[in-house]
């Protein structure tokens, strides 16, 4: 496979989140604010790069037998870093994310990276499975966080869109509408796009 | 890969060494990035509290001041008007485990005492909610009220701290004489009356919660009417 079909299938063809369902918790929990979901999917994309990156470096070099360990070690590193950056950087936004960044480390599209690509796969083709998968996961959030701060707040990245003359659909903000919106992302992906035949 | 790697990788205690140094490693990596980091993150934090404290009182400085209220909490500013206005008490007994024996007293331009803030804690739904509350000399009214660290919900109870949210609180009365002054709790978009606050939509928990810490307070405040600092840092 060359470089162009690995970020296709790894961001597109098997999206994480649309065709594995993997990351649901935090595209369910994060989604009501675009700016929330786009810095959690800025830290998923540098988590999953970095440590593919690594887990790929070491793969000739990890006993079987504690290679789990060694990436979540390897994976809890890197959401910590991403954590102090935040702190130091971005102090806002990471209390807006509150405990979510540092649950990036449970996030399961990062420990299926790892098993299933850069644990078995050259650095480079590693990094750019993990720079699809994180844009893949990224757009998702992306897409629901839309509706639910269009619908809930009436705007768009903290811009207000809809005036004070929209009526605030509450339920968009909260958590049961991130549920709806993502099963139903994932019909129409699967029935329109996918073509997914079920018997 | 040579063959004396691959017989070394054979060895039982292989999966351990390989363990401890790529642990050795990341906890390294880790340990000079949070030194590196270390210094901005408190001078942020501590700079981020002494705003707060001032922009709670920035209305009431502004009125009797005549500067914007603005000036009081600008950002290159507040350490020079954190030490102009506001003096760092202790009271010997503290209060009780919500309020922290430190508190301020905040001052106006000509020394004269408009009101004290609180350093305050309760439950939130997720973990604890730290507040600050600022009231008049007399205890009676809130000045203002601010959460300024909590671990709600990101997008839901994490919007405690919002304006919209904490700004309703200026102006309520916070005792009596008498009885307790009880809040409580209508929707977002509704009306408020005097002992009503509006609640967090899809928050709920969230927002009682601050309610009771306030109560809780407030009771602490009732059991220890005189306010006797013991220590003036100024």
């Amino acid at each position: 496979m060359n470089k162009k079909d690995i970020f296709i299938t790894s961001a597109f063809k098997d999206n994480s989140v649309i065709r594995q369902v993997l990351g649901i918790c935090s595209s369910l929990a994060v989604t009501n604010l675009m700016l929330n979901s786009l810095i959690m999917g800025l830290g998923v994309i540098f988590t999953l790069v970095f440590s593919s990156l690594t887990i790929s470096l070491i793969r000739n070099y990890t006993p079987r037998s504690v290679r789990m360990m060694a990436q979540v070690l390897i994976i809890g590193s890197y959401v910590i870093i991403v954590d102090i950056f935040l702190r130091a950087n971005l102090p806002e936004i990471s209390k807006q994310l509150g405990p979510y960044v540092g649950l990036i480390i449970t996030n399961c599209i990062l420990m299926g990276r790892a098993e299933a690509f850069s644990s078995k796969n050259n650095p480079v083709d590693s990094m750019i499975d993990g720079v699809g998968a994180g844009i893949g996961y990224t757009l998702v959030l992306l897409s629901i966080a839309c509706i639910r701060e269009l619908f809930g707040f009436g705007s768009l990245f903290g811009l207000t869109i809809l005036g004070s003359w929209w009526l605030k659909w509450s339920i968009m903000v909260m958590a049961p509408s991130a549920f709806f919106l993502l099963a139903v992302m994932i019909w129409i992906m699967n029935d329109k796009v996918y073509k997914v035949k079920t018997s | 890969m040579n063959a004396e790697q691959k017989g070394f990788q054979d060895k039982q205690y292989y999966p351990i060494v390989f363990m401890l140094l790529i642990t050795v490693f990341f906890v390294g990596i880790l340990s000079v990035f949070y030194r590196s980091t270390e210094k901005a993150v408190a001078a942020y934090q501590k700079q981020m509290y002494q705003k707060q404290i001032l922009s709670l009182f920035a209305d009431t400085l502004s009125t009797l001041t005549g500067y914007a209220s603005e000036t009081f909490i600008d950002k290159s500013k507040v350490d020079s008007n954190f030490e102009k206005y506001v003096s760092v008490m202790e009271q010997s007994t503290p209060f009780s485990k919500a309020v922290a024996a430190q508190y301020y007293a905040v001052r106006d331009a000509d020394d004269n005492l408009i009101g004290y803030c609180f350093d305050v804690t309760g439950s939130g739904l997720w973990g604890t909610m730290k507040g600050l509350l600022a009231v008049t000399m007399d205890f009676k009214k809130v000045v203002n009220f601010a959460i300024y660290s909590q671990m709600e919900t990101p997008g839901l109870g994490s919007r405690v701290e919002e304006d919209w949210f904490k700004h309703q609180f200026a102006g309520k009365p916070f005792q009596s004489e008498a009885d307790d002054i009880v809040f409580s709790l209508v929707l977002e978009d509704a009306l408020a009356e005097t002992h009503q606050i509006k609640q967090i939509t899809g928050a709920t928990i969230t927002s009682s919660s601050v309610l009771k810490m306030l109560r809780v307070v407030a009771q602490d405040f009732r059991q220890h009417p005189l306010l006797t600092p013991s220590k003036d840092n100024r």
